[in-house]
């Protein structure tokens, strides 16, 4: 820095006993000075620009699918593969999923592990119990508890750290929902309602493809006017009913069993219905019920007072296409035979159990009816917050720190001024 | 002692050089200022300052009226997005995003399984190649080429066929079209030579292997004619590439794709006729084939 020293004038004053000198200096700004200032910034901002990029890019993890990749209407959000780096600690065959209160994503995995993660993707809490033959499915309380059942023949209730509140059986219980202080069960061959102490409200159904039977449902949904919506799994069906039992509508083709081939899934004949094996529901943000299908890959969208398959809104107030998303693979934002679904209401997402792929994915769909600020929430829920916050913070008070001191800089100017006039 | 005082002189000396530099970039200006002693006479082109009052002088002159208002912003502004570098980083650090703690994406956790594999068994050169795929799919390809290596170190049997895919593979990906061609020579030949070498020790046990080992083994040689016939085409020896898909549908005659890469070879390399016939063999084993369905039209066909 060549500062220039142009004019000095001086004041003399007194101060108690002892004159000081006061030089006011003018100093002419290099032009130098600026430049090499404004290089450095460019620098470091070029800086600052490739570090958040990179970790952008970390962050997603390598080779994270682009939009481009993906099915029509889906984006990734992010994959769960398992709750360490070791092997052992990966997600086998997930079988469910269920979102609770502040967001924590809970799977069952490898029909005997309870695993806890974050909305971020770490990991929270892994419950493994014991005495339990095969885990199915899950369901969280507006409390945390979790809600599990055992195919072996019993229901389970855990707190969030793994401690087992509850235990009842159930005849071959399959999937499992709670809501306003009841609790519902798909069983095998019925559905099951219960208060959260165990006591059952009612109960009905019996194994077959008849209208009034069931076979190996493997979803179940409860409304909030206490309808109750069952996948009837096997019977390639979903199906809504009242609190009593009664039928109030059902979309899917049964297939004749008496007829040979009915079931094989290898004729598209047999595929011709809008589901092919329906299993794992959930509400979105606009109350319609997403159901995913293990044999056509994908999660469907159904309007839940007439059962039928909601459309996007399409151009010029007319209905785009049917509300089906997902495909079959291996990377990221695919599927292979998924099983379970659960939405994120604050983050307006789904997390999906692909069950084959061994992982649980997070993805987005549109027209789920989140909104702003779910979208907010929803990109902050990343390991990307854990930095973004407090550099936001930061600089808001780096910003008024300079405020600050510009005002006390001027206040003890006029009070100069005012002291030497 | 004499180092530890040493250690602690230099470690000092770079606090001082630390302070130096903020100094710098902060006021402008060395922490030592102008006038470097303390006690001497300021000069200007004004005359002389009164010795005994300029200790006071130089203080001002640094520390607050040094630049403009628009340097003292550009101070402001290069700090921020320094701290804002320095806390970017060590969040990022803290969170994971460095070294995550499990993995994220499909290629991530294909890398984690192949390592564990090839900790398990690290003789097995199967399990190498593997790792050496997962490697070059998460970008790591100094590794992966490395991982070939030792993979091939490892092989005895015709799972070097395999091991040969994987690195012919890699190079096409990376572009290596004529290195990958060289080394398919080499390949084809080592295959016809295990070939050679299996069937004579079949015979003298008077065993037939199982048809599905047959095949997968046919799957490998399959699949090295069809990556070469790819360099081939990428380096646009179009009828060099029919000759290796000629190669490939020796073994697998009713490939409907494999047809279709013929036929859209010929189609390159001016032969409409037998790209026509191709084409059309390839849609009476698949009817509603698209890619064949499309050439067909451009080779003129309905």
């Amino acid at each position: 820095m060549t500062d220039e020293i142009s004019n000095t004038s001086e004041l003399e004053g007194e101060s108690g006993d002892r004159y000081y000198t006061e030089t006011v200096v003018e100093v002419v700004d290099n032009r130098r000075q600026r430049v090499v200032l404004i290089i450095i910034l460019v620098i470091a901002l070029l800086a600052l620009l490739a570090l958040a990029f990179m970790v952008f890019r970390l962050n997603r993890g390598t080779n994270a699918p682009n939009k481009q990749s993906m099915p029509k209407g889906i984006s990734w959000v992010r994959s769960i593969y398992g709750w360490s780096n070791s092997p052992a600690d990966a997600l086998s065959a997930p079988t469910d999923v269920a979102v609770g209160p502040s967001g924590t994503i809970w799977v069952v995995s490898g029909h005997d592990t309870i695993a806890g993660f974050n909305p971020d993707g770490t990991a929270r809490q892994i419950i493994k119990p014991k005495g339990v033959a095969s885990l199915e499915g899950i369901a969280v309380d507006e409390k945390g508890n979790l809600f599990v059942t055992d195919f072996g023949g019993q229901v389970f209730e855990y707190s969030p750290k793994g401690k087992q509140l509850d235990q009842w059986r159930v005849q071959l219980p399959n999937e499992i929902d709670v809501r306003d202080g009841k609790i519902a069960v798909a069983a095998a061959n019925g559905v099951a309602v219960f208060t959260p102490d165990g006591k059952i409200i009612a109960k009905w159904g019996s194994r077959g493809t008849g209208n009034d039977q069931f076979d190996l449902p493997h979803g179940i949904l409860l409304g909030d006017d206490g309808t109750i919506f069952v996948s009837d799994t096997q019977n390639r069906r979903v199906r809504a009913f009242t609190p009593q039992g009664r039928l109030m509508w059902s979309t899917g083709i049964t297939p004749d069993r008496t007829k040979q081939g009915a079931g094989d899934f290898r004729n598209p004949k047999n595929m011709a219905g809008p589901f092919s094996l329906p299993a794992g529901m959930a509400f979105d943000g606009k109350g319609r019920i997403a159901v995913v299908d293990p044999f056509k890959f994908r999660i469907a969208l159904l309007d839940p007072k007439s059962g039928k398959i909601a459309r996007e809104p399409g151009k010029n107030g007319k209905q785009g296409r049917q509300a089906f998303y997902g495909d079959f693979g291996q990377t990221d934002g695919m599927f292979a035979y998924p099983t379970g679904v659960a939405y994120d209401k604050t983050r307006d997402w789904f997390v999906v159990a692909d069950t084959a792929n061994d992982r649980v994915q997070i993805i987005r769909l549109p027209y789920t009816g989140g909104s702003v600020t779910s979208k907010a929430i929803g990109a902050f829920s990343t390991p990307c917050c854990v930095f973004c916050a407090p550099l936001l913070l930061l600089l808001v008070l780096l910003v008024l720190a300079v405020l600050r001191r510009r005002a006390q800089r001027e206040a003890e100017a006029q009070s100069g001024e005012e002291t030497n006039a | 002692m004499a180092v530890m005082c040493l250690t602690w002189t230099a470690a000092l000396r770079d606090v001082l050089l630390l302070r130096d530099a903020l100094c710098l970039l902060w006021v402008g200006g060395w922490p030592y200022g102008h006038a470097a002693e303390v006690g001497a006479p300021l000069t200007t082109d004004r005359g002389t300052v009164l010795s005994d009052q300029t200790y006071d002088v130089v203080e001002r002159v640094e520390y607050t009226e040094n630049g403009d208002s628009v340097v003292q912003w550009l101070r402001w502004a290069i700090l921020i997005v320094v701290i804002s570098i320095i806390a970017l980083a060590a969040f990022a650090a803290i969170s994971g995003v460095f070294t995550p703690a499990a993995p994220r994406t499909q290629a991530e956790s294909v890398l984690l399984r192949a390592k564990a594999a090839v900790k398990v068994s690290p003789g097995s050169g199967q399990a190498w190649a593997q790792l050496a795929r997962a490697q070059y799919l998460t970008g790591d390809k100094g590794r992966a080429y490395d991982s070939i290596a030792q993979a091939r170190k490892r092989v005895k049997d015709e799972t070097i066929l395999w091991v040969n895919n994987q690195e012919v593979d890699m190079l096409i990906r990376d572009g290596k079209n004529a290195e990958a061609l060289k080394k398919t020579d080499t390949y084809i030949q080592k295959d016809v030579d295990l070939r050679i070498v299996a069937d004579a020790a079949n015979k003298a046990k008077g065993i037939s292997p199982p048809l599905e080992t047959q095949d997968q083994r046919n799957q490998t040689t399959i699949q090295l004619f069809l990556m070469r016939a790819t360099a081939e085409m990428n380096l646009k020896k179009y009828k060099d590439a029919v000759v290796s898909y000629t190669n490939a549908l020796k073994m697998t005659p009713n490939a409907a794709d494999v047809l279709t890469y013929r036929g859209l070879a010929q189609l390159k390399a001016g032969d409409k006729k037998g790209a026509k016939a191709d084409f059309e063999q390839a849609l009476t084993y698949m009817p509603d084939y698209t890619p064949a369905q499309a050439g067909l039209k451009a080779a003129g066909g309905k």
